[in-house]
């Protein structure tokens, strides 16, 4: 029995320290790598605090097994008790205080660019490409017109769309994120982007796709029965493919079932 | 039997139209016996319920016999369905003795669906673990099942688990994977549809009760948007657009992500359920109106002191024609589902789209004016006059308990406010002009088929632009419109009132069209 012990007290720790180690090359916590320049800033303050949790566990074991080895060939010596002991007390609260102020500070920036209309990318900030509306169970996306800026207001010449929202690929790109019923959440995994959509609100969020590519939307709020109805997809294409692909959408907004009669209707 | 002809089947090959394939499948609900889910069953239409015990057990039998269960679909060949697998036929085959391989061939389109559906990226033709289904429809082994499991693309021998004395005679047709379509349209219409339009698709699932408007109740074979003609059915790709693209204003979410397969499937099995719901439907009213052979009108009759015996045999008649009456019905379904499909049920507007422009709008304004303030409202927010009468329901011929409008389905239906820009059937201008060229029938939006296409143009820039109105924008408009009416109309209080303007307009509705057809 004591051998079991021993070898399950020497084998968990170092399992754990392992498991800290190769854990970011496994993508165990993160939907694959960020697929945005600001998600892989996310992504390092994880793993910061993976750094210090896993320094601060090394080395809480590595005193406490200093300590239980130690001890136990003396049998003459009476034990301390620290209990009430102030000092103590003192480093054990300011330590962790400075550890957390410290997270604290260093994530403000990401936080503020993040969240904080006023840091977000300017370019993003002059030209929101869609609004997104969410509702039970959907994504509704409303586009400007090409070469017009969205309004807030319904525009005569916007642009529909639902489940599916396309926006040009390496550059950061704002939304407005609204919800018509209950409270919602635009969330893109890959994308590292989690924005809850609140009633009455327009909320902006940017976000910057690095490489084109298909996105997973989904809803990360509870927002009733059908919550799992909620998947779409962020489409990210080539600034030339954006264009083309709102070409597209604004001519197949403006079908009027004559031009190309008996062929419109496959969809 | 005559229904040969089945447009969307994979191969035309004439064939015994009766034949009925079970698609057996393991159809489990998964979950602990506390909260199991109720078992999966079609209902029965509450007329059904009504019809003395022996005809509507025979008419329950007769559905179970040609549909089946839920658990266990029934493929009647007869409907106009694509309840997938791929058709094919034996060749001569010079082989002996007991064997399992034999020669076939398929045509170039069901060739395509077999090697897309068999071959694998090597080039290998895999059946899976227990084989591919064959199901034998013409010949020796007409209505018997095999396992295919393996074919040889050279030869174009297939083989088969069972080794058969005869050989299968040259031209048998059968069907491989047979239900494949309706099967996966199951399973996806269980998961995604179920729990808002029921099992039987009767719009009756467990959240109905909280949804309104309510869910389709697909059981009339009736649906709102569609982009056929008004008196056909809808299409395929317009039911597929539904679900794609959901219904903004409803409950009715997109289903985009779904594989085009995925959807295709679900359009199958809700086309299915529909025809299903409609045969049942159309069976009640031939034996409730023509046969009278419910429970009430046979007590009333007997208490009338009719022969009992007579009744009897009347029963008894009904229920031994109960078969030919299904295939009958069945058959004119089928026709009508078929005709949808058909080229010439697709509203195609005869003119293309007239720019949009305060003069198009100005004429659309007329337009509405004339024919759809009633319900819609002078300023297009639904709530025009109809929505505050006592309407007649068509059926019963009595007003409705509630003032307003009705749907056929008996649910309260709004006529939409046109200043909110959602628009449920779609948002392009050949949507809108479905609206007005189709109507919506099942909500008694009227048609607008005979009207100048350029009109109905018109009228969907303006019913666009109404959410965009600018206060007083069309009141020049207006005003010449109801001083012509005060003009044509001759009666001057009358024409003063707008509500009373408008009654006015219906009454001379058929003369202004034609004179608003030549200008």
């Amino acid at each position: 029995m004591r051998w079991f012990w021993l070898t399950f007290f020497t084998v968990c720790p170092i399992a754990a320290v392992v498991l800290c180690v190769v854990a970011p090359g496994l993508d165990w916590w993160f939907p694959g790598e960020a697929g945005s320049p600001l998600g892989e800033r996310i992504d390092s303050l994880f793993y910061l605090i993976l750094y210090i949790v896993t320094g601060t566990f090394i080395g809480t074991q590595i005193a406490m097994v200093y300590v239980l080895w130690k001890s136990s060939k003396k049998d003459d010596e009476r034990a301390w008790y620290s209990h009430g002991s102030h000092n103590l007390e003192v480093i054990w609260t300011i330590v962790p205080a400075g550890i957390l102020l410290f997270i604290a500070l260093y994530q403000m920036d990401v936080w503020a660019e993040f969240r904080v209309l006023s840091k977000f990318p300017k370019e993003a900030r002059k030209a929101p490409v869609a609004e997104v509306m969410a509702r039970q169970f959907e994504w509704r996306i409303r586009y400007p017109e090409p070469g017009r800026t969205l309004q807030i207001q319904q525009q005569p010449t916007d642009l529909y769309a639902v489940n599916e929202l396309i926006v040009p690929a390496a550059k950061p790109v704002m939304i407005y994120l609204k919800t018509q019923d209950v409270q919602h959440s635009f969330f893109l995994p890959e994308l590292r982007v989690k924005q809850d959509a609140v009633p009455g609100q327009i909320i902006p969020v940017w976000f910057e796709a690095t490489k084109p590519g298909e996105y997973v939307l989904v809803c990360a709020e509870l927002c009733g029965w059908g919550h799992y109805k909620m998947g779409a997809r962020v489409v990210a294409l080539a600034e030339e493919q954006f264009e083309a692909a709102m070409e597209k959408l604004a001519e197949e907004q403006s079908d009027d079932g004559f031009a190309d009669a008996g062929e419109s209707d496959d969809e | 039997m005559r229904h040969s002809h089945y447009g969307v089947l994979p191969v035309s090959i004439r064939q015994n139209s009766n034949i009925l394939f079970v698609l057996a499948c393991g159809f489990l609900f998964v979950g602990c016996d506390a909260f199991s889910p109720p078992d999966a069953v079609f209902v029965v239409r509450e007329e059904t319920n009504q019809l003395t015990s022996n005809v509507s057990n025979a008419v329950e039998a007769e559905l179970d016999n040609s549909f089946g269960n839920p658990h266990q679909l029934v493929a009647w060949l007869k409907l106009p369905v694509d309840f997938g697998g791929v058709m094919g036929a034996t060749e001569e085959s010079t082989l002996e003795g007991p064997l399992n391989k034999f020669p076939v061939t398929f045509d170039t389109e069901a060739d395509e669906k077999f090697i897309a559906q068999f071959q694998n990226d090597d080039g290998d033709f895999k059946f899976g673990e227990s084989g591919a289904r064959l199901d034998w429809m013409t010949g020796e082994y007409a209505g018997k099942s095999m396992q295919v499991i393996g074919y040889d693309a050279e030869t174009q021998l297939l083989t088969t688990k069972e080794k058969v004395e005869v050989p299968p005679a040259a031209g048998d047709t059968f069907v491989l994977s047979a239900g494949d379509t309706l099967k996966s349209g199951r399973a996806l219409y269980m998961e995604h549809c179920l729990h808002c339009h029921g099992v039987s698709g009767d719009g009756n699932g467990p959240t109905a009760l909280y949804l309104n408007p309510r869910p389709r109740d697909y059981r009339l074979g009736q649906f709102k948007f569609k982009s056929t003609k008004p008196a056909e059915k809808v299409r395929q790709e317009g039911l597929g657009r539904v679900i794609k693209y959901g219904i903004p204003g409803t409950y009715m979410p997109s289903f985009l992500l779904l594989e085009d397969e995925e959807l295709y499937a679900i359009v199958e099995y809700v086309r299915w359920l529909s025809m299903r719901g409609e045969l049942e439907y159309r069976v009640d009213q031939e034996l409730v109106l023509a046969s009278g052979l419910t429970n009430k009108i046979i007590a009333e009759r007997k208490a009338d002191g009719d022969d009992s015996e007579e009744i009897q045999e009347e029963i008894d008649e009904a229920v031994a024609n109960m078969p030919v009456l299904f295939d009958d019905l069945a058959g004119q379904l089928a026709e009508s589902w078929l005709l949808a499909e058909e080229e010439g049920s697709l509203i195609v507007p005869a003119v293309a789209r007239v720019e949009d422009s305060f003069e198009s709008r100005a004429r659309g304004r007329k337009f509405f004016l004339e024919k759809c303030t009633n319900c819609h409202g002078h300023k297009g927010r639904g709530n025009g006059s109809m929505t505050e009468d006592y309407q007649k329901n068509e059926e019963t011929g009595e007003l409705y308990a509630e003032p307003g409008l009705f749907d056929i389905w008996g649910n309260s239906v709004k006529p939409r406010n046109l200043t909110q820009g959602v628009y449920r059937g779609g948002r392009r201008p050949v949507d809108l002009f479905y609206r007005l060229y189709g109507g919506i029938g099942p909500s008694k939006m009227p048609n607008f088929a005979t009207t100048d296409p350029q009109i109905l143009w018109d009228t969907v820039n303006y019913v666009l632009h109404v959410p965009f109105e600018t206060p007083g924008e069309y009141i020049e408009v207006d005003k010449e419109y109801f001083e012509s009416k005060k003009k044509s109309g001759g009666d001057e209080e009358k024409a003063a009132d707008e509500e009373a303007a408008t009654t006015e307009t219906k009454q001379t509705a058929t003369g202004s069209t034609e004179s608003s057809d030549q200008g």
